[in-house]
């Protein structure tokens, strides 16, 4: 016979020492009741209303006054034989209170009746029963100890704008699954989201073809996935081919074999882009980010150049300018007169030397292959192509194989394309989606925790604080959320962890968590996440479908 | 949610009762909890046992050695004990009634008992439970007319409620404090013998073990009354027992009389001593004691040892293969303990700890009642 999910579980507690509160209560178990952290449950409280918590920790309590006493109860260490009478214990439960469904904050009363949420309830005691249908996003299964499950929402308005936006997800590789969670949201905003229509998606893959096939379906999807999609009123489908478009790096071959310089070639057609001095010249400052400049000559110089390479044949001395080798090894930049070379500017002859080997490092001797003299009929320019970015479709743009620097310009051309194409846009631009989301792995790569005054940075910064109200909406996942530079993290609507260990789960990163939920996080299974959302009033666990689309192999 | 005000609050009634035919001196600082005396359950096994200080007579059928070995009978072999019972009592002096140049403690107790039924998986639970509210005065120090007035108004409490006279019991010029104590005493065993037979009618099969000594007359008439001369299934346990009996072992000519001290020094762990033959007035128990834990491992020779009654009611002596049966399984009761919690942990069983514990459990504390019970001002002066 199934188990009654109503059946009471258990009796609020309250003691001399551990009082409930507004904010916290305890509960004792019946002794055959299996309950988890992160379980929700309802007390029943004043005047018929119910309090609901999450479950923080379970602690088992006995009366032995110490570890001494369970040994000498045990006829001093007899190990092997069970006892005539079981030591009398509890478990008992702390839960963090959740809402009131009266809004009696009074604290749970000892011995109030205790049961597991249902899944109404699971959703009134988060807060997320109050999110319009239209703004409903699924973002995961909740799934409680009794079976219980309950879709997950996020409030559209949260994650997407106006009200909030931005997401982060952090965990350890391998376990946290953070691209497979990210790219099943995506999917979900795309079949759910009202204004689906008007959002355009841009991926930056970064590992090897993870991202580069996601027009085409997952065959090897089981069915506790496929069921778990329907729980979700989600179709379980790859996205759709005819509005996937693959933009992939250039490579040293590409001219000689056509194949672009990427871990595999997805089987739809795609672009290959390139960089060229002429579609880079306003954005050679995001080359050199990484470069230490305590005096800020360099930039000064980059300032110089850039304002060069845009005058072009109106100024005399950068007119000639036109490839790269030209820029490192040519005039205005490498000009020996007198014997000896000359600064430009009020920038001395060292640091112009200084910029042209590491530009000399960065585009001709360690590239890979990303930066042309001139763009051929087969290669684009990447700005150029974000420029044109269509509401409802989703662009995949892969780095993977790219040199570090080289992989900070291309998102750094991403961000810096978008932002300014809606940051100088007419609202009356009818062909501009009115979303635009930017999914990018490592983003700590790109805004470390600690540094300040680097392009890559500048522009992360000003996607995270005004791209809300500009439809500009960030999705970032990296190892370590410490990693990242905390003005971004504390954008982010919506924060999500995986499988973290305990020492980042110590980092101040993670001091609006309460210790318990930290704790377990370091012991959160392949596809279980918690997720912090602005709507919820405590964090959840959830877990979600395998992707819909072919895994790599 | 309801508000439930703990059964002993109804006695307010009988203190305005006090407060308004009495001059009342309240207890200094509010009400205050007597204590129990710290050796209290070895004076009562002094007093029950007290016609019968020899024990010269083995009273078991089929053994013959001072000494019989032991081996645990476990649970999952044969559950023999399943119930287990204890009675206790707390009491508060709450103030002094004097009238004209007559005056009597007040005192609120608690008298409680609880059986718990073990299941076979080993989990506790209540099998029975009663409690009494007692008020109690000296009725010499009081009139006749408050004493009608207090029973009056006590009696339509229930019948959990009772005005006790102080004097009842104990001895002629002993503290009235002391006497009130020995009156809730005597209240507690007429609850214990209730709750017993409650457990215990109907379960044959299924043995009870009561805490103390159980050589009291209500229990015995109550006993011959259901069992007849059949074997009752209880035993009685005492962790401090009555040091002066004196036993007399072996036959004939080697026959030699010793005390507890001797009679104990020798007796290993898990092994009992045989069974005398113990009698107080017609009321007859075989008794044995038996070393529950490793002498090498307890600070004093008797501690760990345990004193076992079990009520006789037929004529002849009980065999020997069931006092043996009873010791084994009482000798697997030994684990757990409750270590650290309760001083007399050597020689106390787990099951009866928690019965008591139970029986405290429900009384209320002296906060809880200095908060809630209080002498009510006088509302007529007679």
């Amino acid at each position: 016979m199934a188990e009654d999910p109503r059946k009471i579980i258990g009796r609020g507690s309250a003691t001399d020492k551990n009082a409930n509160t507004s904010n916290e209560f305890n509960f004792w178990l019946a002794p055959e009741v299996l309950a988890n952290p992160f379980d929700i449950v309802e007390a029943e409280t004043y005047r018929d209303s119910k309090t609901y918590g999450l479950v923080l920790n379970l602690e088992h309590t006995t009366d032995a006054a110490s570890h001494l006493s369970n040994y000498i109860s045990n006829n001093f260490g007899e190990a092997t034989e069970d006892p005539q009478t079981p030591r009398q214990g509890t478990t008992v439960a702390k839960c963090a209170v959740l809402s009131n469904t009266e809004e009696i904050y009074m604290p749970v009363p000892s011995e109030a009746r205790i049961r597991f949420a249902d899944a109404q309830g699971i959703l009134k005691a988060l807060g997320a029963d109050a999110i319009k249908e239209e703004h409903k996003i699924p973002a995961g299964l909740i799934e409680m100890s009794n079976g219980t499950q309950a879709p997950c929402f996020l409030d559209a308005r949260y994650l997407l704008g106006p009200e909030g936006a931005h997401l982060n997800v952090s965990g350890i590789s391998g376990l946290a699954t953070k691209t497979s969670y990210v790219v099943f949201l995506i999917s979900a905003i795309l079949q759910k989201y009202a204004n689906a229509e008007s959002t355009a998606v841009v991926l930056l893959n970064v590992k090897h073809d993870d991202l580069l096939h996601i027009h085409e379906p997952n065959e090897e999807l089981k069915e506790p996935d496929r069921k778990m999609w329907n729980n979700l009123a989600l179709e379980p489908k790859a996205f759709p081919k005819d509005r996937v478009h693959y933009l992939l790096p250039n490579g040293k071959l590409t001219a000689s074999t056509g194949k672009p310089n990427s871990h595999s070639t997805p089987n739809i057609p795609h672009d290959i882009y390139a960089y060229a001095l002429s579609n880079t010249r306003d954005k050679v400052d995001l080359l050199m980010g990484h470069v230490p400049d305590v005096w800020d000559t360099l930039r000064a110089l980059i300032g110089i150049v850039q304002e060069g390479l845009a005058a072009g044949v109106k100024d005399k001395r950068w007119g000639t300018v036109k490839t790269w080798s030209g820029l490192i090894d040519g005039p205005p930049l490498y000009e020996v007169s007198e014997g000896k070379q000359k600064g430009i500017g009020e920038v001395p002859a060292s640091t112009v030397n200084r910029f042209r080997r590491i530009l000399r490092r960065i585009t001709q001797t360690r590239q890979s292959g990303l930066f042309v003299d001139q763009l051929s009929r087969n290669t684009c320019d990447l700005g150029q192509k974000i420029k044109e970015i269509k509401g409802g479709h989703t662009y995949v743009v892969d780095i993977y194989n790219l040199k570090d620097e080289e992989k900070t310009l291309v998102f750094g051309d991403i961000l810096r394309t978008i932002y300014q194409l809606y940051a100088e846009s007419d609202e009356e631009d009818q062909d501009m989606p009115d979303k635009v989301i930017i999914f990018v792995d490592e983003l700590n790569k790109y805004a470390p925790e600690g540094t300040k005054g680097s392009p890559i940075l500048d522009q992360v910064l000003e996607v995270s604080e005004r791209g809300r109200s500009l439809g500009i909406v960030l999705f970032g996942a990296e190892q370590f959320l410490s990693a990242v530079h905390d003005r971004v993290t504390g954008n982010c609507s919506t924060t999500v962890f995986g499988r973290t260990n305990a020492a980042e789960m110590a980092e101040r990163a993670y001091r609006f968590l309460n210790p318990d939920i930290k704790a377990a996080a370091t012991r959160l299974d392949k596809g279980q996440l918690i997720l912090s959302h602005a709507v919820f009033r405590q964090p959840v666990k959830i877990k979600f479908p395998l992707p819909a689309y072919k895994q790599p192999a | 949610m309801t508000r439930r005000l703990p059964p002993i609050f109804g006695l307010q009634q009988a203190l305005q009762v006090l407060s308004d035919r009495t001059d009342v001196l309240p207890a200094v600082g509010g009400a205050t909890e007597d204590e129990l005396r710290a050796d209290i359950d070895e004076i009562d096994d002094q007093r029950a046992t007290s016609d019968d200080t020899l024990l010269d007579e083995p009273y078991e059928f089929g053994n013959s050695q001072i000494y019989v070995p032991l081996t645990p009978l476990r649970r999952p072999e044969e559950h023999l004990f399943q119930f287990f019972l204890d009675g206790s009592m707390r009491s508060f002096f709450v103030g002094t009634a004097l009238e004209h140049d007559r005056s009597t403690p007040v005192i609120i107790g608690q008298v409680g008992c609880v059986a718990l039924e073990r299941e076979d998986g080993g989990r506790l639970k209540i099998a029975a439970q009663s409690q009494r509210n007692l008020l109690l005065v000296a009725f010499s120090q009081i009139s006749d007319e408050v004493r009608s007035r207090l029973q009056e108004i006590v009696s339509k409490l229930g019948d959990n409620y009772k005005v006790a006279n102080i004097e009842e019991y104990g001895q002629e010029g002993q503290d009235l404090r002391r006497r009130a104590e020995d009156t809730m005493r005597v209240t507690m065993h007429d609850i214990e013998t209730e709750t017993l037979m409650q457990a215990v009618i109907g379960k044959e099969n299924c043995w009870l073990i009561a805490d103390g000594s159980l050589r009291f007359a209500k229990i015995f008439e109550e006993l011959r009354k259901h069992f007849n001369e059949a074997q009752p299934p209880l035993v009685s346990v005492a962790k401090n027992f009555s040091k002066v009996p004196r036993f007399k072992i072996g036959r004939g000519g080697k026959a030699r009389e010793v005390n507890l001290w001797q009679l104990l020094s020798e007796l290993p762990e898990g092994h009992r001593t045989m069974a005398f033959k113990a009698k107080t007035k017609d009321r007859v128990v075989s008794v044995w004691y038996m070393r529950l834990r490793m002498k090498s491992r307890m600070e004093y020779p008797l501690m760990g040892v345990i004193k076992v009654e079990l009520p006789v009611l037929a004529p002849d002596p009980p065999p020997s293969d069931l006092v043996t049966k009873l010791s084994n399984a009482l000798l697997a009761e030994r684990t757990v303990t409750p270590h650290g919690s309760d001083r007399r942990w050597h020689a106390h069983l787990y099951p009866i700890f928690q019965a008591e514990r139970a029986v405290k459990d429900a009384f209320v504390s002296i906060s809880t009642l200095r908060a809630g019970l209080r002498w009510p001002p006088a509302t007529v002066r007679s």
